[in-house]
């Protein structure tokens, strides 16, 4: 639990910062191409079965990936005398278990990503429900909040592996 | 009671080397020399001791505690100094021991205080900045500020001069009146004349001699010592010899 706590204030609010920004530009972009989609349905051009608004967008996933990498590199790397020096390392000599040490930052990870996954799925919501947005699938939307999700398990699952990898090999070249 | 760590069959297989069942006992206040050629198993017996590396085979007890079941208590209580150690290499001494000295159920930044002004560590240079010398003495001030009960040195005297060398067996002393055991590996058998109680000399993976300090006064003895440092002499050669001196007595 210290180290958890220890972890969250080392790595500071600029994390939260990145995941808010990420989660602001996804609403306006979001916001433009709804309103360009909503003329498009009133204009001519519009046909049956066409217009929905995808949730698990490449925004949603570009998004995805630049908070993983950064929390990734937050949690797990330092720079040190101008090199990379993996984070975990460091705390060896005390008696804290490898289990805590990647229990506590896979949490704080996580915390994030879920937060963005939240933040943007209100956000979705939002603008198509306050656009009055005439194509709206909610069935569709669950299924790709599952792809969201699963997406978002594939890059931890990734991320953690990768450090875990570089972890051994640094045990072994040691 | 004064502490004991116990090492009860500690083996580990690599592919190319083999660190053969070691049993010894260590007692807390006593100095042990762990003596050996470069390769000879110290490091990985040392790291294994410390719980860095945990994949081996028999287990390491100390005051009851198994290393295998519990290595948070066993860290508690047993510190590694080595080269191998980084520490935040960015940060100063006392930032190091906010930062990781937490982590210690018995941590004191006051008696880390005292450590380091005994030892005359510059409190605020960054660790980078620092000689050889002074990063072992950084490491033993920050095993003293956790009131640690054993101290396992990886050749802590390997690269020093030698007046800095008579200081630092002066620390380690120091250190032992403290109750505090040491365990401390090396390849310069001089360093352990002076101050050593115990000596245990690993040779190929194998632990050859369990013997007190005497046995680096026995002329013999230190012969046998001396062939496994210099790699001159077989054990069977000395073995020999010192066979037949005893007939030639008789």
């Amino acid at each position: 639990m210290t180290y958890y706590k220890d972890e969250k204030k080392r790595i500071g609010v600029t994390y939260k910062l990145l995941v808010f920004g990420i989660v602001f530009i996804n609403l306006v972009n979001l916001m433009s191409f709804t309103v360009s989609s909503k003329i498009n349905i009133y204009g001519s051009s519009w046909s049956e079965g066409t217009g929905a608004i995808p949730f698990f967008s490449n925004d949603l996933l570009g998004g995805m990936v630049i908070i993983f990498l950064y929390m990734n590199h937050k949690l797990f790397w330092i720079n040190e005398q101008g090199e990379k020096a993996f984070l975990p390392k460091k705390y060896e000599i005390t008696p804290l278990t490898l289990k805590e040490i990647y229990g506590a930052k896979i949490r704080i990870m996580v915390n994030a990503v879920i937060v963005y996954m939240i933040c943007s799925v209100g956000c979705y919501y939002f603008v198509l429900l306050g656009n009055r947005y005439p194509v709206m699938d909610f069935g569709k939307n669950i299924i790709e909040i599952a792809e969201a999700a699963l997406a978002v398990a594939v890059f931890a699952l990734f991320f953690l592996l990768y450090d875990f990898i570089t972890y051994l090999g640094i045990e072994r070249a040691s | 009671m004064a502490a004991v760590l116990e090492c009860v069959g500690v083996e580990k297989q690599y592919k190319d080397f083999a660190l053969k069942p070691v049993n010894f006992v260590l007692e807390a206040g006593y100095l042990t020399g762990l003596i050996g050629i470069n390769g000879a198993g110290k490091t990985t017996l040392l790291n294994i001791l410390s719980g860095l590396d945990r994949k081996f085979s028999g287990d390491v007890i100390i005051g009851g505690i198994s290393l295998k079941r519990n290595p948070s208590a066993v860290k508690q209580r047993v510190s590694l100094v080595s080269e191998r150690i980084t520490f935040f290499l960015d940060k100063t001494p006392l930032e190091n021991g906010q930062i990781l000295g937490k982590y210690f159920d018995n941590w004191s930044m006051e008696e880390f205080y005292v450590w380091m002004d005994r030892l005359e560590i510059p409190k605020g240079k960054q660790i980078y900045q620092f000689s050889k010398g002074m990063k072992m003495k950084f490491q033993l001030c920050f095993a003293m500020a956790h009131r640690t009960e054993f101290i396992l040195m990886d050749e802590p005297t390997a690269g020093f001069d030698p007046v800095f060398r008579r200081d630092f067996l002066r620390i380690l002393q120091d250190i032992m009146e403290k109750g505090t055991g040491i365990l401390m590996s090396t390849h310069i058998t001089g360093d352990l004349d002076n101050i050593a109680d115990y000596i245990l000399l690993l040779d190929h993976g194998e632990l050859k001699i369990n013997d007190t300090r005497e046995a680096l006064e026995d002329k013999v003895k230190r012969e046998i010592i001396q062939g496994y440092m210099e790699k001159r002499l077989h054990i069977g050669e000395l073995l020999k010899r010192n066979g037949d001196r005893k007939n030639d007595i008789l």
